[in-house]
């Protein structure tokens, strides 16, 4: 049995993990901020930075324990390299070579974006097929990206991503204006409960221009959704009040959850993939978990949406990369440099 | 008995082995910011040299701070996660009692005050006596002054001393009435200083101080309610 542990600290969550070859969650110790960063209304890079050193050593050991192996029985160590907030990463990335070179092992160097596509294939019932074709869609607080993984062992090829806001970061200010707490998401998933979806038409995004290189029809625009839920707001007082707010609340769902679920579907027509999936904190929404089952249904698509566990940032996905064969194994362990902002699947054929 | 010592709060970084508790090497750490390499980089020549291995250290002596933030939190990190395979020992400790021990070597002062700049208008200070035995002790607890004030908290007897004397001096923040006391230029705490008082503290039996920097900066900045201001946070 190969075990590898896996550290996350790349934004929020501390996080450890104990995976074992090819995708067996042996441990999964997360600490969420939430608490330290709510009274802001964002993650304070600062503050996150402060949290990581004070908690990662326990949730190390936690996650070691749990998994009920010893030092000795590591295999390697992956780590959350890139991207994320770089004194966040810092602490995860100089935690994991300081193990690696006490432990005399392998330092596998892991993409935040490329764990949260990997971790469609975690879990024992995993409807997917590794091997075939997905249009892979990852949607977080940080993050709104859609990929094709070809399968096998190739690359994931980016197809488009947000020109601003990412999914949880709209609904994040929307809730904010909308008096709502932190986080947003669940925050306005709660409030939007009976509402109707259609009272409030909002903008669902549709970029003209696109990044370079990358198809506007793929790519994903959220900064007019806040907008247009700010004058909203400022012409119907009222708004913040229920029933309104319950209608608004569901609009705003209904806005971000459309937007992402018509890209998935063009992709996947586009390429003609046969597999559907999903990833990241946005993608514990019922709504959007919905709307792409009935996605995948009508094209006769296999759905594979991350378990609710590992959806928001966890070190489980960072070691199932490195299990699995992918992450970037760097010697000595002492050269891995953290890179705060790095792009998956942009140079990919 | 292997033991190495990290002291990375300022930017002249350094690493000290000791062996049986007497200094073997020192190494500096080339410029850290937000990089770790070189830590790793001076780690990996100093045991080396010692024909070391991590797993033969058995105890990892970490300077806290105050300081610069990527570098406390390396020094801490890279302590504990080396010793946490094999349980080795971690002691952390205040980083200005480094300074101190240099500045009572050079001077014989009774009382050494270590000063930083804390931003925002304020200078923090620790004020350092010695036991019969030389060990510097922290008299009381750390104080953010403003500093014209200074002088009416470092007593009179005191030897002032800072690793960021040039920068005090340049913006106008150190009194007339304290600067003839003072030790003129910057000087850098040590890890050699710092891991000869981490292991006299040890015999004496005096317990580790909390493995975890110690912040004497706001951490944002603050508004009227005492919370970092919005500015400041960056939504997810």
């Amino acid at each position: 049995m190969i075990c590898i542990l896996g550290i996350e600290t790349s934004c929020d969550e501390t996080a450890a993990a104990v995976v074992a070859a090819p995708s067996r969650v042996l441990s999964n110790v997360v600490h969420s901020q939430i608490r330290e960063h709510a009274p802001y209304g964002g993650v304070v890079p600062e503050i996150a930075s402060r949290a990581h050193v004070e908690r990662l050593p326990a949730i190390v050991e936690r996650a070691r324990a749990e998994a009920g192996i010893a030092w000795g029985e590591v295999d390697g160590i992956a780590v959350t390299s890139e991207p994320g907030l770089a004194g966040a990463l810092l602490v995860g990335v100089t935690a994991a070579k300081a193990l690696a070179m006490r432990l005399d092992r392998p330092l596998i160097a892991v993409h935040h974006i490329e764990a949260h596509l990997r971790s469609v294939f975690l879990g024992e019932d995993c409807p997917l097929d590794p091997r075939a074709p997905t249009v892979a869609l990852v949607v977080s607080g940080g993050h709104t990206s859609l990929f094709h993984l070809p399968g096998g062992n190739d690359a994931p090829r980016l197809l488009g991503v947000t020109l601003d806001d990412a999914a949880g970061e709209a609904l994040d200010k929307c809730a904010q204006l909308l008096g709502l707490e932190y986080p947003g998401g669940p925050a306005i998933e709660r409030a939007a409960e009976g509402g109707d979806p259609a009272r409030v038409p909002l903008p669902r995004g549709r970029p003209s221009a696109g990044v370079e290189g990358l198809d506007p029809a793929f790519c994903f625009s959220f900064s007019g959704l806040k907008t247009a839920v700010r004058y909203f707001v400022r012409d119907h007082p009222e708004a913040r009040e229920s029933p309104l707010l319950r209608d608004l609340a569901a609009s705003c769902e209904e806005a971000v959850v459309a937007a992402l679920v018509e890209r998935v579907e063009a992709a996947a027509h586009r390429l003609g993939v046969g597999q559907i999936a999903a990833a990241g904190g946005v993608a514990r929404n019922r709504r959007l978990r919905q709307r792409l089952a009935e996605a995948a249904a009508q094209r006769g698509a296999r759905l594979g949406l991350a378990p609710p566990e590992f959806c928001t940032d966890n070190a489980a996905m960072v070691a199932a990369v490195a299990a699995a064969g992918f992450g970037r194994t760097v010697r000595p362990p002492s050269a891995l440099e953290i890179r705060p902002t790095a792009p998956l699947g942009l140079d990919a054929p | 008995m292997i033991a190495v010592s990290i002291e990375m709060s300022t930017a002249q970084a350094s690493l000290a082995l000791f062996r049986d508790g007497a200094l073997v090497a020192t190494t500096r750490v080339g410029e850290t910011d937000r990089r770790d390499a070189p830590v790793f980089e001076a780690l990996t020549r100093l045991l080396n040299n010692a024909a070391a291995h991590p797993a033969d250290v058995s105890l990892w002596i970490a300077g806290r701070g105050p300081g610069r933030y990527t570098g406390l939190r390396a020094a801490l990190t890279l302590a504990q996660f080396f010793a946490l395979p094999g349980g080795a020992e971690v002691y952390a400790l205040n980083s200005p009692i480094a300074l101190a021990a240099a500045a009572r070597r050079e001077t014989g002062a009774p009382i050494i005050a270590v000063i930083g700049d804390a931003r925002r208008g304020r200078c923090w200070v620790g004020l350092f006596r010695f036991t019969s035995d030389g060990l510097p002790q922290l008299e009381g607890d750390w104080t953010l002054q403003i500093p014209k004030h200074l002088g009416e908290v470092i007593p009179s007897e005191a030897v002032c001393v800072s690793s960021e004397y040039e920068r005090l001096l340049a913006r106008d923040l150190l009194p007339p009435q304290c600067r003839k006391r003072w030790i003129e230029g910057d000087r850098f705490p040590e890890s050699a200083d710092l891991g000869s008082v981490a292991l006299a503290r040890r015999r004496a039996g005096i317990l580790s101080e909390p493995a975890m920097p110690l912040y004497l900066h706001a951490a944002v900045a603050l508004s009227a309610d005492g919370l970092p201001g919005p500015r400041s946070a960056e939504s997810k």
